[in-house]
């Protein structure tokens, strides 16, 4: 047996480690970030998958997670394991049989009550945020504890559900809580030792510059960052999007813009300074969130080539920004039920409609609190200039209630829901952003209860969860059916897509189980081997 | 009666005393709880009664098993208390002197409070010498660092209780962990593959390597498959240590739990 051992303990190699370049190369045989990519294109390079095959897609392993339910989790892939999350938990997967290597769950975690949105790798090492904001290192072959730091304060109204996003030597997060009171921040810790590197805050204290766009509550003013951000390498900025001002339906003791609530902030990744913001829905009184993503591309704009992002917002535009000064420079309809503004003015400013906030009694408005779309993954080819973007073609009857503010108490300032036969519609929708221009839409007439995102490959298929549990491809230049699967479940997770012994899979998790689809092949008939039991 | 009622009434008193209010209103703990020599004198009275339906170990038999604290978690310290000594269903009453009794509770409430929470005895800078010159490391990982054959030891002192960290030590054929059972491969090609046993189904194997890096095999490749039931660790700690190095051992790993915001100050 001693022999036995020693043979294990030499045939010791060193292992491959997660490289910052490599999660810069974008996404190939590994899925090595939540958005797939730091710029978020969500677009893989593997080429097995077609739309001329598309349809031969199937299932090739699931994974229920256990006492799961409304998993929000968009694995991540590294050598051949699959990383992902439930609340406070993380699970490692082989990725080509969707068996479980290792489980981590966090034995101190003060809090459970929240979804998880996935994990972020670097080195060895497997990191997520607990529910109540602590950022935790694994070792990503055993799930073995590292560290375990704290960045942010349940006693304040935070909560983390986020996926991390991991840089060069850095683990940025976020926290949650923007609908009850709370102050949003965006921190970075150092991917080694987990040392907080800076926090910025994304509303201001009282007295700081910003605080007399609020009023008495501004340091509960929300502003959340609950999505992971983008990253530019080359600029070493970082684009974070912000949530709601607070309360989020009322908005009589909040008198002004409410910055930096409802925006885009652009952060010097070294020190956490904001470079610039953009603000989308100023004094938003519709729960409105910036939560979608900055998607970072390079293309000629008016004959010059610019360094651009675009950004799908909930407030029923897709924006186009500089990402080097953010400079606004076009914004077009996602939807066409959208009435609470006429446009988008010249320096980005809504044009509002008068009597479209919410009242006491209700009132009507388009898009509804759900948004144009939300945080769904999109997918960017450069190839065809479209941006896929899921949208959401609904109205909500809102209301606000002049109780005083008291945060943390489960008070959001009123309400917002649709009305008994108005429910809504999800289409994906394939967006020229340049020109503005929907080219194509694939209707979804499900339910109309969904959070999945989308995936596209540069072969031209993308794939899209959709509001009646399926997992759905379609052409990516037209929008045409390829195939579908139903999960039997509810679907809020985006999809991703890797590779695995050189074998292009396609995967997403339904509110219970976690999928992996790949093309077909005849399993091949298995000789029995001899078993001996020592 | 008279005799039951003679019985209770010491209890019944010292179940109003034994709790007490402290200046900040927090209920204190009995001072058995958590403490070594009552919890061994608790195991010594409990191997020579509870074992019977309970098990040697709290492990169960033909009662519930106590290493499983979904079983009483919701009792607190007195409850379990009168439980002990007044008995439930097909339970009979230990009848025990307060003392007997409160050393029951404290070695029931062992078997499940993490090792990182207790007063292991021993010097844990010791132990990490002991760890160290054993090669532990070889198959053992703390913070990263160590061989994969064996479990992941980081959070052990969170994860474990003291009786089990020890047992594991002495007697790790006891129970193995799952995913660590030893395997060894003979494939078609004639390759030999060695290492332990992630998961495996009728069609496939998946196998760790001390490196810690992973080999899904399909059954059909597979020449010969070799399980081993006994486990991959030496067997011999318990003989080759003296008490003095196995207590340290064992306080080295109840320390071990990254997660723990004490854990620097314990340090």
């Amino acid at each position: 047996m001693k022999k036995l051992m020693l043979a294990m303990v030499v045939a010791l190699g060193v292992n491959a480690q997660v490289k910052y370049e490599d999660i810069v190369k974008g996404p190939g045989k590994d899925w090595l970030t939540y958005a797939g990519d730091y710029q978020a294109l969500g677009l893989s390079s593997l080429d097995q998958v077609t739309p001329e095959n598309a349809a031969n897609m199937t299932a090739k392993w699931s994974y229920t997670v256990p006492g799961a339910s409304g998993l929000r989790t968009r694995p991540i892939v590294y050598d051949g394991v699959m990383y992902f999350t439930n609340s406070n938990e993380v699970y490692a997967l082989d990725a080509r049989s969707g068996r479980l290597i290792w489980k981590y769950t966090d034995l101190k975690a003060q809090k459970k009550d929240a979804a998880n949105r996935g994990a972020a790798i670097l080195g060895d090492k497997v990191y997520f945020s607990t529910v109540d904001v602590h950022l935790v290192a694994l070792d990503r072959r055993t799930g073995g504890l590292i560290w375990r730091k704290q960045y942010g304060d349940i006693k304040k109204g935070e909560f983390a559900s986020s996926a991390p996003l991991a840089i060069n030597g850095m683990i940025i997060v976020g926290n949650g809580g923007g609908d009850l009171g709370m102050r949003g921040a965006v921190t970075a810790l150092d991917a080694e030792t987990g040392e907080q590197k800076w926090k910025t805050f994304t509303v201001p204290a009282k007295g700081e510059k910003g605080a007399e766009t609020w009023g008495e509550y501004v340091e509960w003013g929300g502003g959340a960052t609950w999505l992971s951000g983008t990253f530019d390498p080359a600029l070493n900025t970082l684009y974070w999007t912000t949530g709601n001002p607070w309360p989020d339906f009322y908005d009589g003791d909040r008198k002004g813009d409410n910055l930096y609530s409802c925006s885009l902030l652009a952060l010097d990744a070294t020190t956490g300074k904001m470079k610039w913001y953009f603000q989308f829905t100023p004094q938003d009184t519709h729960d409105w969130d910036a939560q979608s993503w900055p998607v970072l591309v390079d293309l000629p704009y008016e004959g010059k080539l610019r360094k651009l992002v675009f950004h799908a917002n909930r407030n029923g535009y897709l924006y186009v920004l500089d990402r080097v000064t953010g400079e606004y420079l076009k914004a077009s309809k996602l939807i066409d039920k959208l009435d609470w503004s006429t446009g988008i003015d010249a320096k980005g400013k809504p044009m509002r409609v008068k009597g479209k906030d919410p009242t006491p009694n209700g009132n009507r408005v388009c898009p509804g609190v759900r948004g144009a779309t939300n945080w769904m993954s999109q997918s960017f080819n450069p190839a065809t200039g479209l941006l896929a973007v899921v949208t959401l073609e609904q109205c909500d009857v809102f209301t606000s209630s002049e109780q005083k503010p008291e945060p943390m108490k489960n008070f959001a300032g009123g309400g917002a829901g649709p009305k008994p036969k108005d429910a809504g519609q999800f289409f994906l929708r394939a967006f020229n952003p340049l020109t503005g221009q929907k080219v194509w839409e694939y209707p979804m007439t499900g339910k109309g209860n969904m959070w999945a995102g989308a995936v596209g490959t540069k072969t031209g298929v993308i794939f899209v969860g959709d509001d009646d549990g399926h997992l759905v491809a379609v052409d990516g230049k037209t929008g045409k059916h390829l195939w579908h699967y139903q999960t039997g479940d509810d679907v809020y997770a985006s999809p991703i897509i890797y590779s695995a012994e050189g074998k292009q899979y396609v995967a997403i998790a339904s509110s219970k189980t976690v999928f992996s689809f790949g093309l077909f092949e005849p399993v091949k008939s298995v000789p029995v081997p001899a078993i001996k039991i020592q | 009666m008279l005799l039951r009622l003679l019985w209770l009434t010491p209890v019944l008193c010292f179940a109003a005393r034994a709790q007490h209010e402290t200046k900040d209103g927090e209920k204190a703990k009995h001072p058995f709880i958590g403490d070594l020599a009552a919890i061994e004198a608790g195991r010594q009275q409990f191997s020579t009664g509870c074992a019977g339906c309970h098990g040697p170990d709290g492990g169960g038999g033909r009662g519930p098993n106590l290493q499983d604290r979904g079983v009483w978690h919701p009792l607190g310290d007195e409850d379990m208390y009168k439980l002990i000594q007044k008995g439930q269903g097909l339970m009979p009453g230990a009848n025990a002197s307060v003392d007997e009794g409160w050393r029951l509770v404290a070695y029931v409430r062992s078997l499940t409070t993490p090792a990182f929470e207790m007063k292991a005895p021993g010097d844990a800078a010791a132990g990490k010498a002991v760890y160290a010159a054993n090669g532990c490391a070889n198959c053992h990982t703390l913070q990263g660092k160590g061989g994969k054959l064996g479990p992941d030891l980081s959070n052990a002192g969170l994860r474990l209780p003291l009786p089990k960290i020890r047992k594991a030590v002495m007697d790790p054929d006891d129970a193995i962990a799952e995913g660590y059972q030893g395997i060894d491969l003979v494939l078609r090609s004639g390759e030999r593959v060695r290492g332990v046993v992630k998961n495996r189904t009728n069609y496939s194997i998946q196998v760790q390597l001390g490196n810690g890096s992973l080999r899904l095999l399909n059954v059909g490749d597979v020449e010969t498959m070799t399980l081993r039931e006994a486990t991959i660790m030496p067997v011999d700690y318990a003989k080759k240590l003296s008490k003095t190095e196995m207590d340290n051992l064992v306080a080295f790993l109840a320390q071990q739990a990254a997660g723990a915001p004490a854990m620097a100050a314990k340090q």
